[in-house]
């Protein structure tokens, strides 16, 4: 027990059954008590409520004027911590006054958690809007603000962490305006760069406490690749019939299971399999009935969520199949086995959901079934890379120019910056003089104050809007024709709603949709044949029916990607015939035509276009060029499908290093990129815009006229989010994951786990992008 | 410098393409464009009516033309707040209040720019608070010459609300208030948060005339109550538009629409002040205000004047608020225990309009205070053949209850059945209703009663 606990808080925990602290617990209280900013880093599980409700108690037990601010990443979280902190505040009889504070507080809590709150518990999105613009309202919480804490520390990565770091920028100015200077505690999952992020959020040094003390149960990691099943496309058996069979299993021999599922619709798929599974084998009283198999996933009523969360505890429910909503740290107690059906996409994730399972008494059983995709059978073929690699890097980008012009006005409107302030780590100077030409700010006495009519935190979004999906809608099952059908009442009602009888199909993310449900496409789904008769671009809907017929659709996407200024590189590497670079790009991406593809032959037999808009993307990218010069007598005509096949590759790999999903990472693969990435020749303008599409005359000599091989890989976030940068430096490891993968894959020609889609890949593009790869690495072919 | 920053702001969508920093081209060519620093000369401050009566404070003294009428007295004030502190006896005057801002949004980053005050004396000896010695309001502007250079303006006005015998707003509570007090939070501007009496003219207008006013914005009330009307005025929305051109600039000439706007936004506000006094004090202005002015008075707690408005009401009001104003002043009576008056009210209400809450709190008359079950019964009756919905079975249980009362109290040993034990069928009509209730609200509706489980002739024969 370190010093410094009050012995009130002390007796409260033995009353709690607490006698002494583990030793990351210890460290970390100690810490915080000197007053270091911590994060600490703790699988699920291990205690780490302690570590910030002990120094935050303690505070208030010494003064009781003292305040703290809880940041969870959802509601739910804050809503589960606040009778964790309750609990122990009772138990210390310490008359604590604490409340979450979000959407749903009732007003008259609101005003009394203001003036007297001890512990307010928030989500970012609340602390963006509804705080920090009103703080002086928050007098008494920011003149005595003591402790920061941020739970969940890594789900703020990304676009979402970049926000939240401008958000904490921002609590820190107002912090400093009314004289406190508050310590910072994280809690994290096993990341690779805790600290980094840490560090990175906040915009301070600190300390890190990694390693946790907890007993560690025996598990046993298994990862399950299921049989091949069509051995010359590479076809394996999917992972949610293995889930089918072993769940049941699990749950039949008495072990509380928790299954994990990637998506919402593949969660009830799953939870209906399982039950079924059961039905034929057990009774009524039998504990692994079907009911108290129960599904998890984001669009339960909390009520419903609650009552599951409560079962899990009790152990009457002995089976969930959840999506990653389960992963984060809501309480459920911990299960006997965990089956997570497919890669969760980073190892972290993994890890995360993994460690669901495993008592301090019994040994646990934690299962990995790999899907078909490149990212599950590398990890299904490289299990090493799940267990002896540390997990993924957590990226953010505080210094996205659009990120920070958005929160740099909610700062401005908060309180004047001064001139020569930096906003955390930024000058913002040029950016003010730009605001105060748009009319929004006002410079004036030495100090920018804002000046428009405008609310500015409220045209920020934390979360950008996830891509919202297309539903795919059969229109045989019964009304809701696209247009005024029999029995549709009009248009209007039958395009905007599905009707009763009408079976939803499944959805597709906006992105993928102009490729696989434009108008007349042929709609593979579970092995069954429809027929788009209408994509709704603006409603989101598509409109099908089932079919038969001997041919499939496969639609091109023309993707167009312009560089406008290279930071880094070109860059050769010295063994390898192979240049690196990142910079800003333009990508516009349009679904042009479709052919009609027939099955077996792989011919042609027609083709169509389609009529949906462009998009237009700016963003940073990376690239990788191959000087022809190298190239071309290498791979003659194997070179385009060779480009191809190894874009998707690198794709894939860098999805695996960057922690990131497939969706937030595009691959542009152009053959002749016209020199993008070489070097420039000396007199085409020192800083300015780099001229795609520049003379070839003017190329270095010894290069061939027409470009190089290229194949970019953009971040899929307007103004990216650090991603490009990071695959810079990343560029050799990415490479040689690259080959490893390639290798590695037992397939003769390609398939579905190394390079692509099985239809129209060349059967010399796996080849051909394998030596591509060793002109990169320098490495001999196998 | 900018303009590298602008095209990539533009291109990721964070800024519209067509903008092109227009307000720079505005601010060059503005008259008078600030010139360097130093900001307005004393000069172009005389010019516009300001003078600095105390460092940083700059002022402007101007006469509005106001109809006031009598001085207003304390507790008419208390009445129309609801604020008791009004009626106490305290010193000082009392300030109509109106800022305007750089914004509606609220929040931190919304600055009043300009501060309006016009000053009520009194109360002289006895009577009550009017505006100046002479006709009209004296009215007092203090602006704000420069973001940033609030302290002086903040300070003052805090010592003048600290002051005051009271102050008079139109939404000031939620708006003007508040942003004054963000205001000193911000200029850290230490000491308590002074807390003058409040009378905010938009909770007694939106009670007493919402079914007047389509919007309940100072002028249109205004408009509607007083018939004011604004000449070729500068709409609210402009006022932000202006300061940020008059910041630009420097021009204090630019400003002069925005203090017209206010001295014309402090003399509507003056003028309703009275208009509301007088309605309250008395003056029923048309017939449909009398029903919600009854309402305001019960909120208020004045019955008499509640009951004397409701009253009126009853007679003068167009319908539906005549019947309404009959509900609440009988329920008003009821509680008052004047229950022949409020008798009086529920016949009135029952013969008029046939009302079932008056015809139910008439036969409860009958039963418990006139002692009369049959009259009692047959208004039960008369209601539930014209009942509806839940009233029906409210009074088919009333009529089952007052028969049985009446069979027992005219020939207990006459009646066949026991009237302690629930009739058989008790159980399955609706609410438990009498037999005979039953077919009287199936004679109602025009079908015949359907057969109990037990058929027609038993249950007809058990009575």
């Amino acid at each position: 027990m370190p010093a410094g606990i009050p012995r009130r808080l002390q007796a409260g925990l033995q009353r709690r059954g607490i006698r002494a602290l583990y030793t990351h617990q210890a460290e970390a209280v100690a810490a915080a008590l000197a007053g270091e900013h911590v994060v600490v880093v703790t699988p699920t599980a291990s205690g780490k409520t302690l570590c910030y409700n002990l120094p935050v108690l303690s505070g208030i037990l010494a003064d009781d004027t003292a305040r703290a601010l809880y940041l969870f990443p959802t509601k739910a979280l804050a809503q589960d911590q606040l009778h964790e902190l309750r609990a122990l505040g009772d138990a210390a009889d310490m008359g604590l006054r604490t409340h979450t504070y979000d959407g749903d507080t009732p007003p008259a809590v609101r005003a009394s958690l203001r003036e007297a709150g001890h512990v307010i518990l928030t989500n970012p999105d609340m602390l963006h809007t509804g705080v920090l613009p009103h703080h002086t309202r928050w007098v008494r919480l920011f003149e005595a603000l003591r402790y920061v804490v941020i739970d969940e520390l890594h789900t703020y990565r990304g676009v979402f962490g970049s926000h939240v770091a401008n958000v904490l920028r921002r609590l820190q100015r107002i912090c400093a305006f009314y004289g406190s200077h508050p310590t910072f505690i994280a809690c994290s999952a096993t990341i690779a760069n805790p600290a980094e992020l840490a560090e990175r959020l906040l915009g301070l040094p600190v300390t890190c406490i990694a390693g946790s003390g907890a007993p560690t149960p025996p598990k046993r990691v298994v990862v399950w690749n299921p049989p091949v099943v069509e051995a010359s496309l590479g076809i394996r058996r999917s992972a949610a019939l293995e889930a089918r069979t072993l769940a049941p299993a699990l749950v039949r021999a008495g072990a509380q299971t928790i299954v994990f599922g990637r998506t919402r619709l593949q969660v009830e798929v799953l939870l209906r399999y399982l039950r079924s599974g059961l039905e034929d084998q057990t009774g009524p009283g039998d504990p692994a009935r079907p009911s108290a198999v129960r599904g998890y996933r984001g669009g339960y009523l909390p009520l419903e969520r609650r009552a599951i969360e409560a079962g899990l505890r009790d152990g009457s429910v002995r089976c969930v199949v959840a999506t990653n909503a389960l992963e984060l740290g809501i309480d459920i107690g911990q299960m006997d086995a965990a089956v997570l059906v497919g890669y969760p996409g980073t190892i972290a994730s993994t890890w995360q959901q993994l460690g669901r399972a495993g008592r301090r008494d019994r040994p646990a059983l934690q299962v990995l079934i790999a899907g078909s995709g490149a990212l599950d059978q590398y990890v299904a073929r490289h299990p090493e890379f799940l267990l002896d690699q540390p997990p993924e890097q957590a990226l953010i980008n505080p210094d996205n120019l659009l990120v920070l012009a958005g929160h740099l006005q909610a700062a401005v409107f908060e309180l004047p910056f001064v001139d020569g302030e930096r906003f955390g780590t930024a000058e913002v100077g040029e950016l003010l003089a730009l605001l105060q030409e748009e009319g929004l700010v006002h410079h004036a006495g030495g100090r920018w104050h804002w000046s428009a009519d405008a609310f500015p935190a409220e045209a920020v979004s934390l979360r950008t809007v996830t891509a919202s999906n297309v539903v795919i809608i059969d229109t045989s099952t019964g009304p809701g024709r696209p247009s005024g059908g029999p029995q549709g009442p009009s248009a209007g009602s039958g395009g905007g709603r599905a009707g009763a009888g009408a079976r939803i199909v499944g959805e597709i993310d906006e992105w993928a949709a102009p490729l696989t449900v434009h108008d007349d496409a042929i709609y593979l789904h579970q092995g069954r044949q429809y027929h788009v008769e209408r994509l709704d671009w603006e409603e989101h809907r598509a409109y099908v029916h089932p079919v038969a017929v001997d041919y499939f659709t496969e639609a091109e996407l023309r993707v167009n990607l312009q560089v406008l200024e290279c930071f880094d590189g070109p860059e050769p590497l010295p063994t390898a015939q192979v240049l690196r670079a990142h910079g800003e790009v333009r990508v516009s991406a349009v679904a042009a035509m479709y052919r009609k593809v027939r099955f077996l032959t792989h011919e042609t037999i027609g083709s169509g276009p389609i009529a949906l808009p462009e998009r237009d993307l700016h963003t940073t990218a990376y690239w990788c060029a191959f000087p022809l010069g190298a190239s071309a007598p290498v791979m003659g005509r194997a070179l385009e499908p060779g480009v191809h096949a190894l874009g998707h590759v690198l794709r894939h790999v860098a999805c695996l290093a960057l922690m990131c999903e497939p969706r937030d990472l595009g691959a542009v693969p152009q053959v002749r990129a016209a020199l993008h990435g070489l070097p420039r020749p000396a007199d085409a303008g020192a800083a300015g815009e780099y001229v795609p599409g520049a003379r070839p005359s003017a190329a270095p000599a010894g290069q061939a006229v027409g470009g190089a091989p290229t194949i970019f890989l953009y971040d899929a976030h307007p103004g990216g989010v650090g991603l490009a940068g990071r695959l810079f430096l990343l560029h050799s490891q990415l490479l040689a994951a690259a080959a490893d993968l390639l290798g590695d894959c037992p397939c003769p020609h390609g398939c579905p786990a190394c390079v692509g889609p099985v239809a129209g890949v060349d059967p010399g593009a796996k080849d051909a992008a394998r030596r591509l790869v060793a002109l990169a690495t320098g490495r001999r072919q196998p | 410098m900018t303009t590298a920053l602008r095209q990539r702001l533009q291109q990721l969508g964070g800024l519209p393409a067509a903008s092109g920093g227009v307000d720079r081209a505005m601010a060059a060519d503005a008259p008078g464009a600030r010139s360097g620093r130093g900001g307005p000369s004393a000069r172009s401050w005389a010019a516009a009516g300001f003078r600095e009566e105390t460092p940083g404070l700059l002022v402007r003294r101007v006469r509005a033309p106001m109809a006031a009428g009598a001085p207003l007295l304390a507790s008419t004030l208390a009445l129309l707040s609801g604020d008791p502190r009004w009626a106490e006896p305290g010193e000082g005057a009392v300030w109509l209040f109106d800022v305007e801002t750089t914004g509606l949004a609220g929040g931190t980053g919304t600055v009043p720019f300009l501060y309006g005050w016009a000053r009520l004396d009194g109360p002289p000896s006895g009577g009550g608070w009017a505006a100046g010695p002479e006709a009209g309001l004296e009215v007092e502007q203090w602006l704000l010459p420069e973001l940033g250079s609030e302290e002086p303006i903040i300070r003052a006005a805090v010592a003048r609300l600290r002051g005051a015998r009271g102050i008079v707003t139109y939404n000031g509570r939620t708006f003007d208030l508040p942003l004054v007090r963000t205001r000193t939070v911000l200029a850290r501007v230490s000491g308590l948060w002074p807390d003058p009496p409040h009378l905010d003219l938009l909770h007694p207008t939106r009670r007493l005339f919402r079914h007047r006013l389509d919007r309940c914005t100072l002028t249109t009330a205004s408009a509607v109550l007083v018939g004011t009307r604004r000449g070729a005025d500068l709409p609210g929305w402009e006022v932000p538009e202006r300061y940020r051109t008059f910041l630009r600039c420097g021009d204090p000439a630019v400003l002069g629409s925005v203090l017209s706007h206010n001295v014309a936004d402090l003399a509507e506000l003056g003028g309703l002040l009275w208009h509301l006094a007088s309605h309250v004090e008395g003056g029923i202005g048309e017939p449909q205000d009398a029903y919600p002015l009854g309402r305001f008075y019960e909120a208020r707690g004045c019955t008499e004047a509640a009951l004397r408005s409701y009253g009126t009401a009853v007679v003068l009001a167009p319908p539906p608020l005549d019947r309404a104003a009959l509900g609440r002043r009988a329920r008003l009576l009821r509680r008052q225990g004047r229950l022949d008056e409020a008798a009086t009210l529920w016949e009135l209400g029952w013969r008029r309009w046939e009302d079932m809450e008056a015809a139910e709190a008439l036969a409860i008359d009958r039963e418990w205070r006139g002692r009369d079950l049959e009259e009692a019964l047959a208004l039960s009756r008369a209601a539930l053949a014209r009942a509806s919905g839940p009233w029906a079975s409210r009074f088919a249980r009333r009529v089952w209850r007052l028969e049985r009362r009446l069979s027992r109290s005219q020939a207990p040993e006459a009646a066949g059945a026991d009237p302690g034990r629930p009739a058989p069928w008790a159980s399955w009509l609706p609410g438990g209703v009498s037999y005979e209730a039953w077919q009287l609200l199936r004679q109602r509706r025009g079908s015949r009663p359907r057969a109990g489980p037990w058929g027609m002739g038993t249950t007809a024969a058990g009575t």
